[in-house]
């Protein structure tokens, strides 16, 4: 009698190990995040000056991976109408992941041979959101406080 | 014990050598996992530049993050004005709605 096999294939097996190698690579991607060399550029030669950018950057990840693995066993009954008899079993997985990289410009390092020095970098488009943010709160609240009794 | 939530790394990358100076620069790095997932949140940011000279003395230039002052400092000014016009044209509590 046929024997009905379904097990799991190599390329089922390939495929998770893939994506959890995926995972992995990019897990050690997002801690090299926390280095020193991520918010410090490389040096760039200007005459006898070396100058080098600095960042502040904010990374976000998440991921998430699963996977399953299930066998039973198929045994002829008389009464069944089905001839078939054997084993199957079954393999899945998947993962999936997001994450975003936020960065913006701190300061710029000077550096000759006479000294160093730090020029900050102030982002006016940042500084400009929050001014208008705060006289958002204050006018909003002036409004509240002098207008008159809402009329029904 | 257990896993920890944040973890604050500080650490000093590749010196840079100009004339007779010597420059490490300083990072500072908080990481938050989360723990039912793989991934989590890192945060890194310069601090300071330690200038080593000819003689071996050494002195830290802090790195001001002068966007993040300015943004908390006009934050802080909004709330306050906030609460001050709250303050000032609060009308007085209606007594006689108060009897009632």
């Amino acid at each position: 009698m046929e024997k009905i096999v379904k097990g799991p294939g190599n390329a089922d097996f390939v495929n998770l190990h893939q994506t959890l190698d995926d995972i992995n690579s990019t897990m050690e991607s997002f801690l090299e995040a926390a280095s020193v060399d991520k918010v410090f550029g490389k040096p760039v030669d200007v005459g006898e000056m070396k100058i080098i950018p600095t960042s502040e950057n904010l990374v976000i990840m998440g991921f998430g991976a699963g996977g399953g693995y299930g066998s039973a066993d198929f045994e002829k009954e008389e009464k069944d109408s089905d001839p078939g008899e054997g084993t199957g079993e079954g393999v899945g997985g998947g993962g999936g992941g997001g994450g975003r990289i936020l960065s913006r410009p701190v300061a710029i390092v000077i550096a000759s041979p006479e000294g160093v020095r730090v020029e900050p970098v102030a982002d006016r488009t940042k500084v400009i959101m929050a001014a208008i943010t705060a006289a958002g709160f204050v006018a909003g609240m002036f409004l509240r406080m002098t207008r008159g009794p809402k009329s029904i | 014990m257990g896993k920890k939530f944040i973890i604050q790394q500080t650490s000093a990358g590749e010196p840079v050598g100009i004339g007779n100076l010597t420059l490490y620069p300083v990072a500072r790095s908080y990481r938050i996992d989360v723990p039912a997932a793989r991934g989590g949140l890192i945060w890194n940011h310069p601090t300071a530049v330690i200038v080593e000279g000819p003689d071996g003395t050494r002195q830290a230039l802090a790195i001001v993050d002068q966007t993040r002052r300015l943004q908390i400092v006009i934050l802080i000014a909004g709330i306050v004005g906030t609460l001050l016009t709250w303050i000032i044209y609060r009308k007085p509590r209606n007594p006689a709605k108060k009897e009632q």
